[in-house]
């Protein structure tokens, strides 16, 4: 027989209170999926689309400073150097969502072509200088997205040849900055817009990703919009490790050669920043910005704590990894032999099985049905 | 009001009644798997109207219009076909394949309706590529294989002129022993091959642009363009075009895609569709998450549409719109020149399976 006792009885109180009080606050918030929802687009989503139209902002605002000015200063040029670099950092916080409006009729493309295994860059930028037509925006807006966005200002900024102060000077100058100043207005626009369509006073595509239920034509349900951060935490690793990292250096296989062109933002050696950014946000995205993120839903619904600290750490230490790598990943001389190279592909290939298999299983969405082995 | 408050309760007067219960759509056939586990059916409105458990994946399935006869073929390397009932749901037959083959998934019927073309695996004679012929109306008996000089053919159609069949050869060697396990890969020969029924003889052939494209699946406008769709077997992106448009005599050509091709990343075609007039056709890309309409006359990608994981895509004439699956439930209408999908019906916890088939 059990001898219940005063400490006992107080004990069960409490415990009592304290689900009672659970459950109130259970009924008074949202249930957690939506606030992941919620959370992640607001404190995540709306705020990196935020972030990209005011960097881009200030790129075009520099570019135009620098190409006002009677002389062009050293100055003024690295200073609009500085904003690329601003905006490369902001963009690869949104480069890897996998939904919305920047995958209709690929607006990415407009922001950053690469690969480019075919310099078409060069060529095509290169052309467009020499024709005689005006560069302004509208002329931009009708080319090629090769001669659009960052990669061409890339080429304007930092090309060895083409990209140095001197070639602002010369007799072509006038126009290289004409250009300079449309692409990055250009650029402006296209960043401007996607924030616009993301954000509440604009196109509202926070509310059809945040509201789901049956009138929501999109997402009928919370599972489907939660499917699609899976979906960008596991294609943006899985783009950082196979794309930007093991293929330009060679590491994809034993006797993989390194193919350094390939590597993002080359010309301007600045991958591993880009790829540090992309975990980041990726991280970010996992967490909601230290609001309630997967990690918490994960913790909280699944009872899984133990994977999302794992997670967590795997980003944390990925992060690590990547910074660790004392030299930029253009002047890596023989990768296989480089053991912090060796160690971030690792720390990698351990993040990516967690959040491609583990966190499928864990969250129970699949990560594609007709995509995993289809026919 | 302000004007985006009236467009979306607008939005929400429209999508109301595709949720509830009414005909927004041809009713399609199509194999999925849910938590009660994988099975074929007939979905209407927002209910399986026919749905029997099977214990594979299903693939592609056709509706045999004179017999009102739902077939639902094996996904490789399955062995059984099903065929049901269209009015009373029962199911009539099961075939198996021949000894020594098993099925590809897809299938189509002569002209007449009398009877079956399916493409087969002859396992024994080394992986070569085999059409099954079935008589429909002796009970979908197998009479008789017909080679298709190719290795790994797919989806297959019977041409306009109702003589010919034009079949999507993958390339792509597998044996039963070993799984789906690719044993050729240094030496595919993807092609679009055309088999004359009357005398079993391949009359054209158009090998893919690259060994490595291997040409899954497709479709045929009533004036006879086919357009086929691809999936590349090497090292990802290929960022090679991976729709084509051919024409009885005349060269395979990629369709145009601007510079947009270079946005997929992995290279995959699921199912391909072409309207009943030859306008448009419809490719799904679930690997990429979107779906792509294209202008057949200009042969010219239009638009690019976000679907995550998307499956099937059928032309739906009585409503003039594409009907999409994915593999998350839903099935959405597609109509060109509008900006945006719009649902038709939602299955919670349903993964649509690659292919859907009209009932018409």
């Amino acid at each position: 027989m059990i001898a219940i006792t005063t400490q006992t009885i107080k004990s069960m109180a409490r415990g009592a209170l304290a689900v009672s009080a659970v459950s109130l606050i259970a009924a008074c918030s949202p249930p957690p999926a939506a606030k992941v929802l919620a959370d992640t687009s607001e404190r995540y989503i709306l705020t990196s689309y935020h972030e990209f139209s005011t960097t881009s902002l200030q790129l075009a605002e520099a570019a135009a400073q620098f190409c006002a000015a009677p002389t062009q200063s050293s100055e003024t040029f690295e200073e609009v150097r500085t904003q690329w670099r601003r905006s490369v950092i902001a963009w690869s916080g949104v480069q890897n969502l996998q939904f919305g409006p920047l995958l209709v009729d690929n607006q990415a493309w407009k922001i950053q072509f690469w690969p480019d295994k075919k310099n078409l860059i060069a060529r095509k930028v290169e052309t467009l200088l020499r024709s005689e037509e005006a560069l302004d925006i509208k002329r931009i807006d009708d080319s090629s997205v090769v001669v659009q966005g960052l990669s061409s200002l890339e080429y304007l900024l930092f090309d060895q040849a083409a990209g140095k102060l001197d070639s602002y000077s010369n007799a072509t100058g006038a126009r290289r900055c004409d250009l300079l100043v449309a692409v990055a207005t250009h650029l402006h626009g296209v960043a401007a817009g996607l924030y616009d369509a993301w954000r509440p006073e604009g196109g509202d595509y926070l509310h059809s990703f945040i509201k789901t239920g049956k009138n929501n034509p999109e997402y009928p349900d919370d599972s489907i919009a939660l499917a699609n951060l899976l979906d960008t935490l596991v294609a943006g690793v899985e783009l950082i490790k196979r794309d930007k990292f093991e293929r330009p250096l060679g590491l994809d296989s034993d006797t993989g050669r390194a193919q350094i062109y390939l590597l993002e933002w080359w010309r301007s050696q600045y991958a591993k920043e880009a790829i540090t950014a992309n975990l980041n946000s990726l991280q970010t995205l996992f967490n909601a910005n230290d609001g309630y993120g997967l990690d918490d839903y994960l913790t909280d619904v699944k009872q899984r704590g133990d994977l999302s600290t794992k997670i967590q750490q795997g980003f944390t230490s990925s992060i690590a990894s990547a910074k660790a790598i004392p030299n930029s990943l253009f002047s890596t001389a023989k990768p296989r032999e480089q053991a912090e190279l060796i160690a971030f592909q690792s720390e990698l290939s351990q993040l990516l099985s967690l959040l491609r298999t583990d966190l499928p299983e864990a969250l129970g969405i699949s990560l594609g049905f007709n995509a995993k082995d289809g026919d | 009001m302000q004007r985006r408050h009236f467009i979306l309760s607008a939005t929400a007067l429209l999508c109301a009644p595709a949720l509830a219960k009414s005909a927004n759509f041809t009713p399609v056939l199509s194999a999925a798997s849910d938590t009660a586990g994988k099975h074929i059916g007939l979905w209407r409105d927002d209910h399986w109207q026919i749905s029997k458990t099977i214990p594979h994946r299903g693939h592609d399935s056709l509706f045999h219009r004179q017999r009102q006869e739902l077939v639902f073929f094996s996904r490789r390397p399955g062995r059984e076909m099903y065929i049901i009932d269209a009015r009373s749901g029962a199911l009539r037959h099961t075939i198996s394949s021949n000894a020594g083959y098993h099925y590809y998934g897809h299938g189509c019927t002569s002209a007449d309706g009398r009877f079956l073309y399916t493409t087969e695996n002859n396992i024994a004679d080394n992986g070569a590529g085999s059409i099954g012929v079935y008589d429909c109306e002796q009970s979908y008996q197998c009479i008789a294989h017909m080679s298709c000089d190719g290795i790994g053919p797919h989806e297959l159609a019977l041409m306009p002129d109702g003589k010919t069949l034009v079949i999507a050869i993958g390339g792509i060697k597998t044996l039963p022993a070993s799984g789906r396990e690719t044993l050729n890969a240094d030496s595919l020969a993807p092609a679009l091959h055309y088999l004359d029924i009357a005398s079993g003889e391949i009359v054209e052939r158009q090998a893919a642009p690259h060994f490595q494209l291997s040409l899954r699946h497709l479709d045929v406008s009533p004036d006879g363009q086919v357009v086929v769709g691809a999936q590349f077997q090497g090292s990802l992106p290929s960022r090679l075009p991976l729709v084509y448009s051919h024409r009885r005599g005349g060269k395979l050509t990629a369709m145009d895609y601007g510079e947009q091709h270079l946005q997929f990343k992995k290279d995959y075609i699921a199912s391909v569709s072409i309207d009943d007039r030859g306008e448009h056709a419809v490719s799904s890309c679930p690997r990429d998450n979107v779906v792509c309409l294209w202008d057949l006359k200009h042969q010219k990608l239009l638009k690019v549409y976000p679907l995550r994981d998307s499956a099937g895509a059928i032309y739906d004439p009585n409503f003039t719109q594409f009907i999409l699956s994915n593999g998350s439930g839903q099935l959405m209408a597609l109509k060109p020149g509008q900006p945006t999908l719009t649902p038709l019906a939602y299955a919670a916890g349903t993964q649509w399976d690659n292919h859907l088939t009209l009932l018409s």
